[in-house]
């Protein structure tokens, strides 16, 4: 398994955005998950969920939607692992 | 005598029903569209039936393009039950075989049977080999996967092609093929690999790459006039023979062709200058032209190039067509766009086609899921201990938008074993086959 960060994000207070990455191979298992770099503790900071493009045989595209749960300022990694 | 509940006509008109024209209830009217015809006769479209709202989209582009449709009727009701695309051809060679004959239709690459058992047998071959000895253009309408013809008849205007003369009207000079490196021919190979039509809901100006059966000179000289456009000048490769091709995009797994064209490059490694094919349908990259035909399924076809502008080039180079304008070109592709949509939709599904793939490690399994739909799919058995994740990845391409997204629920079965929930949900507005997969991460 490798696992790496592929983007850092900032999303303002409750907001959601949507981010892209493109050019993986889609016979890779691929997950996607998020991390705040800022520490608040008490509730969960944020919240995320994938969707995938067949951009055409040998490649694909992951759209991950991210969502800022908290009333501040949120910088958070876009964090994967390639499975298999 | 051809089918009494079959109509070969224009569109006039797909409109949602707004009197009752059957002796159907008039109030569930809105569930219906009313299609009326050129010769004045009008049917129904039951919008309950899932494939319905495909057959209105592709009845209103050709009523737009003024195109011919295949329609049969049920009598009682007067609902549409069956809708092709029957197509302008001139009748080229007819030849006997053990059931029936293979006839070969200009301009198409693949190969049409007219098979004994057709009822019709004697009247439609009649009609062919007609049209064949006096040069006319026929009507045809064949079945959406085997290319078996079904109904022939006479092309009245306005659908006879305007000159169905052989012509050549080619520049005397060509300008020079371009010279590029393998990089240049992999980005142009890329360019048009990311025009790819979605299957389910093919728009213009997509390329139906996914659509093998049939247009591949449309789809080439497409792909010529974006090289073109890049400041790159391409030529083409034909290749003529008993052509056999493995594919993933049609339910049989393999298309059976007469001749087949793609567009090639020049490419420089080196200092050694060859052509490399590019050809979409077939390959995820260049290819050189013996690899190229060495997919091709027959080892006596013979290949021949030609500069980029030739549209058509039968075998023998007695028939040559250009298409500088490329009106054909567009006409082609929004031909076999319909019919890769008309697939789609229909009860074989948008290709790939999962018998023809084989299945990868961790793939649990296939699924197909229609337009703007969510599914739920349910896996049971698995040990609860295990830590597992499942994914989907469409098979399906679709450039230009996310296409699925899905959510994973757990039942604990009893104390050993537990059963996955997985909801897809189709974010697109045409139907998308897909793997579900799952990764144990620890047991």
């Amino acid at each position: 398994m490798r696992t790496g960060i592929q983007f850092v994000g900032t999303l303002a207070p409750g907001a959601t955005h949507r981010w892209f990455t493109w050019g993986w191979s889609p016979a890779s298992h691929v997950v996607w998950y998020m991390m705040p770099t800022s520490p608040r503790p008490g509730a969960p900071q944020i919240d995320w969920d994938v969707a995938v493009e067949r951009a055409n045989a040998t490649q694909c595209t992951y759209w991950i939607t991210v969502k800022n749960l908290t009333n501040t300022s949120l910088t958070f990694e876009g964090r994967f692992a390639v499975l298999s | 005598m051809p089918n009494p509940n079959a109509l070969v006509d224009g569109v006039n008109s797909v409109a949602p029903l707004t009197e009752s024209t059957t002796a159907q209830s008039t109030a569930q009217g809105s569930q219906y569209r009313s299609v009326t015809f050129q010769s004045g006769r009008s049917a129904l479209l039951d919008l309950a039936q899932p494939r319905s709202q495909v057959w209105a989209e592709v009845l209103e582009d050709l009523r737009r393009t003024n195109q011919p449709v295949y329609i049969e009727i049920e009598p009682e009701t007067n609902l549409i039950s069956e809708l092709l695309l029957p197509i302008v051809y001139r009748v080229g060679e007819i030849t006997p075989t053990t059931d029936g004959m293979t006839v070969e239709l200009i301009i198409s690459h693949a190969i049409h049977t007219l098979q004994r058992s057709n009822p019709d047998y004697d009247e439609l071959l009649a009609t062919l080999e007609t049209a064949r000895d006096q040069r006319t253009a026929v009507i045809v309408t064949e079945t959406l996967n085997e290319h078996e013809i079904i109904d022939v008849r006479e092309a009245p205007a306005p659908f006879v092609e305007a000159d169905a003369a052989p012509q050549d009207i080619r520049p005397e000079m060509a300008p020079p093929a371009s010279v590029v490196t393998m990089q240049r021919a992999r980005e142009l190979f890329a360019l048009v690999n990311a025009r790819v039509c979605c299957a389910g809901n093919p728009t213009a100006p997509c390329i139906p790459f996914t659509y093998p059966d049939d247009g591949c000179w449309g789809r080439a000289h497409e792909m010529a006039r974006l090289m073109i456009g890049q400041g790159v000048q391409p030529e083409k490769i034909w290749i003529y023979g008993s052509l056999n091709t493995p594919t993933h995009n049609h339910p049989q797994c393999r298309v059976l062709w007469g001749w087949h064209v793609a567009p090639t490059l020049r490419v420089n490694i080196g200092g050694n200058i060859q052509p490399y094919v590019i050809d979409p349908s077939l390959f995820n990259d260049p290819v050189t032209t013996t690899t190229w035909k060495s997919v091709q399924g027959d080892p006596n076809a013979s290949l021949q190039p030609s500069d980029a502008d030739l549209f058509h080039r039968s075998k023998n180079a007695s028939w040559t067509e250009t298409d500088p304008t490329y009106s054909k070109t567009v006409q082609v592709l929004n031909t076999y766009r319909n019919l890769l949509k008309l697939r789609s939709a229909s009860t074989v599904g948008p290709p790939p086609y999962e018998t023809c793939i084989p299945r990868a490690p961790g793939v649990q399994w296939y699924g197909t899921i229609a337009a703007n739909a969510s599914h739920r799919w349910f896996t049971w058995g698995w040990p609860a201990k295990w830590h597992m994740l499942w994914t989907v990845m469409p098979l399906t391409p679709c450039p230009g938008g996310p296409q699925l997204s899905w959510t994973v629920q757990v039942e604990r079965a009893n104390s050993t074993t537990c059963t996955y929930w997985i909801t897809v949900r189709n974010l697109t507005a045409g139907p998308v086959r897909f793997e579900g997969r799952y990764d144990i991460l620890s047991r």
